[in-house]
């Protein structure tokens, strides 16, 4: 493993922890407004109390000191832990904000790790629902050549040429209105998916057609294997490597497609925090300067993407023969 | 692949391309300052012809361009005179007649005379052109006599109050320069935004100087404009106005902030921060006008129609809550106003329960019934109802049913997301699950006006004019904007058929205290029955540069530019 792909792996992971530890990790729930402190600035942490001299307070009015593990808003730990733990908090009335609050009063660094969770989802979900697809269109069409090759192809450059950010807008206004939050999720997660695997499907392709060429496949063919044994026993392992860097590719540009449409408003409604809906709150260049740390999500995609980046560098030298 | 990127790119191409000339255009090189205001459109004319479009953007650079009859002075929502020196209205108040103002001419020098007048109703009376300025009285027009070249008649069939104002909204053509046009028929083409500018005629203080499609509209002043100062000056006092056009408001703020453009209004809630540190300096203006025209509202549908397939427009299982007065009630008295008007307009709003805002001075009923903030209240009158609470998160109907309804509002407008994520929280303390969905702005009109297949909706209503006439779509149960249920064919509810009584009153009383009393009344049925359930209005707040004189900054539009003859600097 090379210095990228740890790095890559190590930063993906602690993004994928915290997403999934987001209710643990978080001191409030996402969706709960504080409605006494709208906008209000990254909460300061001092250090020593009366009683002790290390012990970190917030401040307000008094002194409140930060503890950790702290009861408050239930929650399930994994999904179905029943927990009400939290890893740190203060007592009411004080409120610790480590990124501070929204305009509804809502802490943003709850809300973007929860956004995190979203996000990595979408990324995971797209990719599990456009790989297959890609390497089954992209094998065959690479593979057998000739009128399947040229459906297969036609059928891409059709998607690929789609304007999709419209058709998203209408697809959406075409979904009956009443739908709920998960289901928009999902219904999200397709649309992405359908408009993501024709460009991993093109590459597929180019590599299986290299691949084919090779003495070892034609040693296959000669030999008299099945095809479907060519395909899976020669061909896919082959393009392992490929296909780990390019998902690794498609991952950021997925989470950035959800962006894009929760920040026109279009994607998962509230009150499921995502980055892209927290970053729309926040557009007006008159609140950008002034209650910049709601750009918080908008450092948190910037991590995601160099992770993924990192991770699809890391992979393709991982997987280059020449390097090996 | 779906390409972000490429996503993010044809937003931003969008952005590029319709603020494009909001670089380094040679309007920012030309030196503001000298006698002109620059002030930043949201959008162009849709045409130059007044009477043709009613949009904002048209009619307030119509108004500049073109002269009335009778003007409603926006700061004291009263009528006064512009063209016709005086008016009277008949005993019966079926007849209005006005006194033109002799020796005014067209910006081209033509002497204006009731000729004028007449042909511009006759224009505005004629059914091919289907202006949206035209004006009826249950499908009868308004008749015009012209009784001397400066003295004219309208003839209502009916007593009409507040007649005169209607004459606000109708710009005076010039007879000599369109009735050729209008005579073959093409008048619809006339005055188009491809029209050269010394073609557009007059009697505004300003007349046409340019307009480049996308980028301006420049205004020069009228050296034939009839209006003087109390010194005897010729007004305007203002050599140009230059609009320019720039749809993004981000873009709007920072031209503002780096004075490119003098005015700014509405400044919204958020922006005013931004602006904070400009007005310390002694650089601009500030006014905060209080409670504005427009408020936010919401409410649920209440159409016991059928879609075309055959199904219901509304679950008819929520029809019955909908339409349940305690219910609607209970919504009301659940949603913390205040909170609204703190997190979502910065203070700078006032909770609203009445149709009207405190703003819409002359005819506000503050004696009508309040709503506060009482979730005891909201739950003692949906136990009443025969709600009750299945657990402590879930409010059931008398069968069980669990109490959910979706919200609907329009996409990209940061302030209605806000107030909806306000409201989902407040109701689900009621055990109600709201499930919030954004439609593109059209296509959320296109549900609430055609197909009618929602369950709520969130929007903003704004008086057109302070008086009780103007909201008669809106009131009126066989009114496009009744959006709780618009169209009836006869009234749905006593209430509803009560308030088209009082409308109809009140539009044919002239007594002016007694009109208040019958539209005082229709705001108490209002209050009472939520049947749009009011949020808050928020305030008009304007900007301007510190050295701009004679500013009347007002609720109605154009808030800032309604007396653009006085305006100077």
């Amino acid at each position: 493993m090379n210095r990228k792909l740890r790095c890559g792996l190590l930063l993906l992971g602690l993004l994928v922890a915290c997403a999934t530890l987001a209710d643990f990790l978080s001191p409030y729930d996402p969706a709960e407004q504080h409605r006494e402190f709208p906008f209000a600035p990254l909460t300061a942490i001092h250090i020593g109390t009366a009683e002790s001299f290390w012990r970190p307070f917030v401040f307000n009015g008094q002194q409140y000191p930060l503890r950790f593990f702290v009861t408050g808003a239930p929650y399930r730990l994994l999904g179905f832990i029943p927990c009400r733990t939290h890893l740190f908090g203060v007592q009411e009335p004080a409120r610790i904000f480590l990124l501070g609050s929204d305009g509804l009063g809502r802490d943003v660094f709850s809300r973007t790790l929860y956004g995190a969770r979203l996000s990595l989802t979408i990324a995971a979900v797209a990719l599990l629902v456009s790989i297959p697809l890609a390497l089954l269109i992209g094998t065959l069409s690479g593979f057998y050549g000739g009128w399947i090759d040229f459906i297969c192809m036609r059928l891409m450059e059709l998607f690929l040429a789609l304007p999709a950010l419209y058709l998203i807008i209408a697809l959406r206004s075409a979904l009956p209105l009443g739908l709920e939050p998960e289901k928009v999720f999902l219904a999200m997660v397709m649309v992405i998916a359908l408009f993501g695997w024709a460009n991993l499907a093109r590459i597929v392709r180019g590599a299986t057609l290299g691949l084919r060429e090779r003495e070892f496949v034609q040693a296959a063919i000669a030999l008299g294997a099945s095809d479907a044994r060519i395909i899976v026993r020669h061909l896919l392992p082959n393009l392992t490597g490929l296909i780990l860097t390019q998902a690794a590719l498609a991952a950021p540009s997925y989470i950035l497609a959800e962006v894009s449409l929760s920040y026109l408003g279009l994607g998962v409604p509230e009150p499921l925090p995502s980055w892209g809906g927290m970053l729309a709150s926040v557009g007006g260049v008159g609140q950008l300067g002034t209650y910049w740390w709601n750009l918080a999500p908008g450092a948190a995609i910037f991590m995601t993407t160099l992770a993924f980046y990192l991770l699809a560098e890391g992979l393709r030298e991982w997987s280059d023969p020449a390097r090996k | 692949m779906l390409k972000a990127g490429k996503a993010v790119l044809i937003f931003c191409g969008l952005l590029a391309l319709a603020s494009a000339g909001c670089g380094k255009s040679e309007d920012a090189k030309r030196p503001t300052g000298a006698n002109r205001l620059v002030i930043s459109k949201s959008a162009g004319p849709r045409t130059f012809n007044r009477l043709l479009a009613s949009d904002e953007q048209t009619s307030s650079l119509g108004d500049c361009l073109m002269g009335r009859l009778i003007r409603i002075n926006r700061q004291t929502q009263q009528p006064e005179a512009e063209l016709a020196t005086s008016w009277q209205i008949s005993a019966d108040g079926t007849a209005l007649t006005c006194e033109l103002r002799r020796g005014v001419k067209f910006s081209d020098g033509t002497p204006f005379t009731a000729d004028d007048v007449a042909f511009t109703f006759q224009v505005l009376n004629d059914p091919a052109i289907a202006s949206p300025a035209s004006f009826d009285f249950d499908g009868q027009p308004i008749k015009v006599e012209q009784l001397d070249s400066h003295k004219i008649r309208f003839v209502f069939p009916a007593p009409q109050a507040a007649a005169e104002r209607f004459l606000d909204g109708v710009a005076i053509l010039p007879k000599h320069s369109l009735e050729p046009v209008y005579r073959e028929g093409k008048f619809a083409q006339a005055w188009t935004l491809a029209t050269p500018p010394e073609q557009i005629v007059g009697l505004g203080p300003f007349k046409l100087k340019e307009y480049v499609a996308g980028q301006r509209v420049v205004l020069n002043r009228n050296p034939h404009y009839w209006k003087k100062d109390s010194s005897g000056n010729q007004l305007p006092y203002l050599d140009e106005l230059v609009f320019n056009l720039d749809p993004d408001r981000s873009t709007q703020l920072l031209k503002f902030q780096q004075g490119e453009t003098d005015l700014l209004s509405p400044v919204n809630a958020d922006d005013v921060a931004a602006l904070a540190s400009l007005e310390q300096q002694g650089k601009i203006k500030i006014t905060d006008l209080g409670p504005s025209l427009i408020r936010e509202i919401f409410w649920f549908n209440l159409n016991d129609g059928k879609q075309k397939n055959g199904k219901p427009l509304v679950d008819p299982m929520k029809l019955v809550w909908f339409k349940d007065l305690r219910f609607r009630q209970a919504v009301s008295h659940a949603i913390d106003r205040n909170a609204i008007a703190n997190l979502v307009f910065s203070g700078k709003a006032s909770p609203q329960w009445s149709f009207l805002s405190s703003g819409d001075k002359l005819w506000f009923n503050a004696e009508v019934k309040t709503y506060p903030h009482d979730l005891n209240r909201a739950k003692s009158l949906l136990a009443e109802s025969g709600f009750r609470f299945k657990s402590e998160t879930e409010l059931v109907d008398a069968k069980g049913n669990p109490v959910t309804f979706t919200l609907m509002t329009n996409a990209g407008n940061a302030i209605r997301q806000k107030i909806s994520a306000v409201i989902q929280a407040d109701l689900a303390k009621l055990g109600i699950r709201v499930v919030l969905t954004s439609l593109e702005s059209r296509a959320m009109l296109s549900t609430i006006n055609d197909s009618l297949n929602y369950e709520a909706a969130l929007l903003a209503i704004v008086s057109g004019d302070a008086d009780p006439n103007s909201h008669v779509n809106v009131l009126s149960s066989n009114g496009l904007s009744h959006w709780w249920h618009p169209q009836q064919s006869k009234p749905a509810t006593d209430w509803e058929a009560r308030i088209d009584d009082l409308m109809k009153r009140q539009t044919s009383t002239l007594d002016s205290t007694e009109r208040k009393k019958l539209f005082g009344e229709v705001q108490t049925i209002m209050a009472e029955q939520q049947p749009f359930i009011f949020l808050a209005s928020r305030h008009l707040i304007v900007a301007a540069k510190f050295d701009i004189q004679n500013l009347k900054p007002a609720l109605l539009p154009d808030f800032m530019l309604w007396n653009c003859e006085e305006l100077r600097r």
